[in-house]
């Protein structure tokens, strides 16, 4: 046999193929190896895309549904702000016919009064009587009816205080409500994250055994997982983590990363009214307190006016007695004397009823500044705090955003060690960026938001 | 015989039913009628308001035209109905030393009341371009005014909102007036005011909210807010300056309370406290009052 294949070993040409084969074999074990190595970073790659456009879409959703509760919100505050300026607007121009009709009355009574004056003498004291008389009248009627006005004023100051906190807390309510959403939006912006990462399929199932202490592998069982999702909140970065492989035994490491980014809805921006409602109060303040003075003026000058009234009419009867020069008889001494102490008496009437037109046109100067102040023009920033409360806020006029939300998710995936092979994955990170504007205002308020993908990543 | 009868108890029935509709007694009634309206105009909402002392039905309505076609349109049809206009702008221009800022001068040009047989109708306009969606809005308000009613009481001018709540969620105060109130579904806000000092106005809510199923969360400390942090030299230029004026601007402040309760629904309640206005007002009749507000809000709105 040795010798048969001594003679024959060079001629022996079967196996020549067979290194070529295995260097080929190598190959294509090493390629087969890289190819299910590639897929599976493809495979992370499809699920952080999916989780970035998923977690995107349904924050960008709840934020365009929580614009829109803002702008819906928004349209009550207005109707209740029109509701309270209509109501208040009209007592105050109740309150302005009240002040015409009283400042008319005070200023006949005026012209009366000083009409009285000029003929208080013992031949025209009849006529210095009628005027008196006249004044009289007018300038009561005009302080009763300012008595009225300023308890009027004093209503319009309570309907303008209830309506201002009725307001400041509708906008307090519609602040809680952004906050609560966006809150709500980003929670739900990561639930999504994590379940569109792929994650749940990659843990086993069920709850860790109770003797496993290390938190990493206790993370690679899915009850640990619903538990981490339950507690996700409103921050904007999260992360879950987790170990394969058996216990005491080092597995493989995983990592998924979220972060959602929206501005805060803490930037408001108020239509509010011309004056705080503080201001509006000292106005209102003001002009009650100037029509209560005017009031008093006028009853004083009233019984001015009726203590004139009675000695001129006491005069009038001896008028006939008293011819123009010289005073002879005894009758016309007491005319005279009657007359005279009418007219010491009259210009105190009349200074208290020119006093009182005054403090009349000063109060209407206050009311028709406080009534101007009710209109909405200026817009403020506002913080949301109780300070707000200084200002009579209409509505919102704006929240600062950019209407925009970013999802960023990352996966890290620790390779095997297969002996001859040693596997590894590179940290695969996605992101998506969703523009929730859609046609929506907050002012006027048009509750189109809705939110589509404008940007993902090219990788 | 039947037939005829039919038709002799058939005019019966239709001549009592026009009898409203026929007999003077009855032309109050048929003369609410005689506000016409401006083509388009859409009631938004009604309410019936106290407004210094006589009681006004408030229509609110929204039209595409401007404020000056609907004022133009109410001075071109109400004379011609017999309601006579009051002219209270020319009427306060005429007053001397009086200067009523343009901003106010431009609405009140719109604004118009008229008046028939003591009833007043006004009608007011929200400032063009306030709401920004090209309409515009206005109010008719409606009030038979008492001429012989004379010198009132105070309380005849609380600004009182007719009405109550729909829903019976929070305690009212005894004999507190209603003054504002909106509902919507999850939703609603009152505002009251009652005649007892902020401090006994707490304690009612306090104690009776728990028997509506409330419990207190939070209690905000009593904050006081003053008008001194106010400029109004600035805010106000149009505001008097004499020595008159000056001495009767006083410094106002206002106190402010919150209690916020929530129940096992996780719906939230909020009273909030005020007293109502300046204590050195009309002698004072504000002393002891207080504006109360309650806000439910549904869990979950």
């Amino acid at each position: 046999m040795f010798t048969y294949f001594h003679d024959h070993k060079f001629k022996y040409e079967k196996g020549q193929l067979a290194p070529v084969y295995i260097i080929v074999l190598v190959i294509v074990i090493i390629m087969a190896m890289f190819t299910v190595n590639l897929s599976k970073v493809a495979m992370i790659k499809t699920d952080t895309a999916n989780a970035a456009d998923a977690g995107a879409l349904a924050t960008g959703a709840i934020m365009a549904n929580v614009f829109n509760s803002v702008a819906v919100q928004n349209s009550l505050m207005m109707t209740a702000y029109w509701s309270a300026y209509m109501s208040i607007a009209l007592s105050f121009t109740i309150v302005l016919i009240g002040l015409v009709m009283a400042y008319s009355y005070a200023s006949t009574a005026l012209v009366s009064g000083t009409s009285a004056e000029a003929t208080s003498f013992c031949p025209s004291s009849c006529a210095a009587a009628s005027a008196a008389y006249i004044a009289t009248g007018l300038s009561l009627t005009a302080s009763e009816k300012l008595a009225d006005i300023s308890i009027a004023i004093v209503a319009i100051g309570i309907a303008i205080t209830a309506a201002s906190i009725a307001q400041h807390y509708i906008y307090l309510s519609i602040r809680r409500m952004a906050k609560k959403g966006r809150s709500s939006a980003i929670r739900n912006g990561h639930g999504f994250v994590f379940s569109n990462s792929g994650i749940g399929s990659k843990l086993k199932a069920g709850s860790s055994p109770s003797d496993v202490s290390d938190t990493l592998k206790k993370n690679g069982y899915r009850d640990s997982y619903v538990d981490f999702l339950d507690g996700i909140g409103d921050n904007n970065y999260y992360s879950y983590s987790w170990e394969d492989g058996q216990k005491d035994i080092s597995g493989r490491s995983h990592s998924v990363d979220s972060n959602v980014q929206t501005e805060d809805v803490n930037d408001f921006v108020l239509k509010v009214a011309v004056l705080p409602s503080l201001a509006e109060s000292a106005l209102l303040l003001a002009s009650g307190l100037l029509v209560d003075s005017a009031s008093l003026e006028l009853a004083e000058a009233s019984g001015v006016y009726a203590f004139a009234n009675g000695e001129l009419a006491g005069a009038c009867p001896q008028t006939p007695c008293c011819p123009p020069t010289p005073p002879t008889a005894a009758c016309c001494a007491a005319c005279i004397a009657l007359a005279a102490s009418a007219q010491l008496e009259l210009p105190a009437g009349i200074a208290g009823n020119a006093a009182a037109i005054t403090s009349g046109i000063l109060a209407f100067a206050f009311l028709v500044s406080a009534l101007a102040g009710l209109l909405p023009l200026p817009t403020i920033p506002s913080s949301g705090e109780w300070d707000d409360l200084l200002f009579f806020d209409c509505w919102v006029s704006d929240i600062e955003h950019d209407h925009f939300v970013r999802v960023d998710t990352k996966q890290t995936h620790q390779g095997a060690d297969l002996g001859l092979w040693r596997t590894s994955y590179p940290d695969t990170a996605s992101y998506a960026k969703v523009d929730f504007s859609g046609s929506g205002s907050i002012d006027p308020p048009n509750p189109r938001y809705g939110s589509d993908i404008k940007e993902v990543d090219d990788n | 015989m039947f037939f005829k009868y039919k038709v002799a108890w058939l005019s019966g029935v239709l001549i009592l039913m026009m009898f409203p509709l026929t007999h003077p007694l009855y032309s109050a009634w048929w003369d609410k009628s005689d506000v016409p309206l401006p083509r388009g105009a859409e009631q938004v909402f009604q309410e019936t308001r106290n407004i210094s002392g006589t009681e006004f039905v408030l229509k609110h309505y929204a039209v595409s035209q401007d404020a000056k076609e609907v004022s133009d349109f109410f001075r071109a049809k109400l004379p011609a109905l017999d309601w006579k206009e009051k002219e209270l702008l020319k009427e306060m221009e005429q007053m001397p030393n009086l200067k009523i800022p343009d901003s106010l001068k431009d609405i009140m040009a719109w604004n118009s009341i008229f008046e028939k047989d003591g009833e007043m109708v006004m009608i007011n306009f929200l400032p063009q371009g306030a709401i920004q969606d090209g309409r515009t809005r206005f109010t008719i308000a409606r009030g038979k005014m008492d001429a012989k009613k004379g010198h009132r009481a105070q309380d005849d001018f609380i600004p009182r909102l007719s009405g109550r709540p729909k829903i019976d969620i929070a305690p009212v105060y005894p004999d507190a007036a209603l003054i504002s109130l909106s509902e919507n579904p999850g939703f609603m806000q009152a505002t009251y005011f009652a005649k007892n000092n902020i401090e006994e106005v707490g304690e009612f809510y306090k104690n009776k909210m728990f028997d509506y199923g409330w419990s207190l969360t939070e209690e905000k400390p009593l904050k006081k807010l003053a008008s001194g942090e106010v400029d109004l030299s600035k805010l106000c230029p149009d505001c008097p300056k004499d020595r008159k004026a000056q001495e009767a601007l006083k410094p106002v402040d206002i106190v402010l309370a919150e209690f916020d309760f929530s129940n096992q629904e996780g719906d939230t309640c909020i009273v909030a406290l005020t007293d109502s206005g300046p204590k050195e007002a009309m002698g004072g009749i504000l002393k002891n009052t207080t504006t109360i507000l309650v806000q439910y809000e549904k869990a979950g709105k």
